[in-house]
């Protein structure tokens, strides 16, 4: 008797879930939701316009169609410095495949610090200075190295809080935005 | 959200601390509820540590072994401490069956053995949705309820306080019967029921599931069908042998 009861009961409590599931099914416009930008895997990576230590420009929706690497870093932080040789050489190994931004946190550096571990380094990536902390705070950036991996339509596919990245780490998450399409 | 707890110089990763803060805790309280005559505290950590270990270690080469080409060039990186070079299914799946050639080869009953790991999964399972609120990567969908959290650029269903507060109700209602099967494999059966219907049913609130057809969540399903079996094998363990 006592399993009979608990053969209903467990038939009762599958049913109910199997409805509860059918319920909750997602519609296929709330994909959409995922548009939005935020500085989060899956969403579209957030727009900004920055200058680069040369005087240039860039404008991150305009490298739409090619993989992106932004970089958060400040001289003062020692996992960024020991990281940039192998982004440098990441940088000098893809070549036009890749974009490679280094931002400067530049609100919380010391901008001619900053411009001595460049020359130190010859880092030849753009590397743009957040001079107001908006992009910072746009990609909630908590912690110094951080690092986006961004695709070819602008999705970010992969965020590393902390460093030093191994040149291994990158190229793993680096080469799967390289096989999508453009 | 904290992804990184900056405690002076030092930047720890709050994911990563939680989650073997929650192992060192829940194998402490595993030690101290064992089953009587089930396993001895040396035989659950050499279930446990093994286990891990050969779970890293596959995890680690398993993930070469599909980027071979960069692990070929850069060896040394089999030894990185970067959590990103790991298939944590393969981990899993091989540390699942390094603790299982384990207990055969002692011949430790297996469904006592589970028992005595339900605690640990049980802590854990706490600490781990703890960990997917700290790092932001469970999130729920847009909401307009009070207790919706802004994140990712919406207020939203805070999924992964409610899976933490679920595991922990879940942890409360089972503290005192830690030990306390009427069967082998009650305890840890009723356990992954209980898991799997709180899984079920914060998985409705989830942003960010993967779909089947007609829209069907994958998690929700998967949920359904480890219900179904928890079900059957308490059923038929419970039957009376004629």
């Amino acid at each position: 008797m006592a399993i009979f009861s608990h053969r209903l009961l467990a038939g009762l409590v599958l049913a109910a879930a199997l409805v509860w599931m059918l319920f909750s099914r997602v519609p296929p416009q709330a994909n959409s939701a995922f548009a939005l930008p935020a500085p989060q895997k899956g969403f579209t990576a957030p727009n900004f316009t920055l200058e680069t230590t040369d005087g240039e420009t860039i404008t991150l929706a305009a490298l739409r169609g090619q993989a992106v690497i932004l970089n958060f870093w400040a001289s003062w932080c020692p996992p960024c410095r020991a990281e940039m040789p192998t982004l440098q050489a990441l940088h000098e190994r893809y070549g036009a495949d890749l974009v490679l931004l280094g931002i400067n946190a530049s609100t919380q550096d010391n901008l001619p610090k900053a411009y001595q571990l460049i020359a130190e380094l010859n880092l030849t990536f753009p590397i743009l200075l957040d001079s107001s902390g908006a992009v910072v705070r746009a990609y909630r950036v908590f912690s110094l190295p951080t690092t986006f991996f961004i695709d070819r339509q602008g999705v970010i596919r992969e965020v590393v809080v902390g460093g030093p990245l191994s040149e291994a780490g990158l190229r793993a998450r680096l080469e799967p935005l390289l096989q999508g399409t453009p | 959200m904290l992804p990184i707890l900056q405690l002076g110089p030092l930047a720890l990763r709050t994911p990563l601390l939680l989650t073997l803060l929650g192992l060192y805790l829940g194998i402490s309280l595993a030690e101290r509820r064992l089953p009587k005559g089930s396993l001895s505290i040396s035989q659950l950590n050499s279930l446990v540590f093994p286990g891990l270990g050969s779970g890293l270690i596959a995890a680690r080469l398993l993930f070469a072994w599909q980027h071979w080409a960069i692990f070929a060039s850069t060896p040394l990186s089999l030894f990185s401490l970067d959590p990103g070079l790991l298939d944590p299914w393969a981990g899993l799946t091989v540390g699942v069956f390094a603790m299982l050639i384990y207990g055969q080869r002692q011949q430790l009953s297996l469904w006592s053995s589970l028992d005595a790991l339900t605690p640990l999964l049980a802590v854990w399972g706490v600490f781990l949705s703890l960990a997917l609120f700290a790092s932001g990567a469970m999130y729920g969908m847009p909401t307009e309820l009070p207790w919706g959290l802004e994140l990712w650029g919406a207020k939203r269903h805070p999924v992964a306080l409610y899976q933490a507060i679920a595991a922990l109700i879940i942890l409360i209602a089972f503290w005192r019967r830690w030990g306390q099967s009427r069967y082998p494999g009650q305890l840890f059966l009723q356990f992954t029921l209980a898991t799997a219907a709180s899984v079920f049913l914060v998985e409705t609130w989830r942003a960010h599931s993967p779909l089947l057809l007609g829209g069907i969540r994958a998690v929700q399903a998967a949920a359904w069908l480890v219900m179904a079996i928890c079900f059957w094998l308490l059923n038929s363990r419970a039957k009376p042998i004629v």
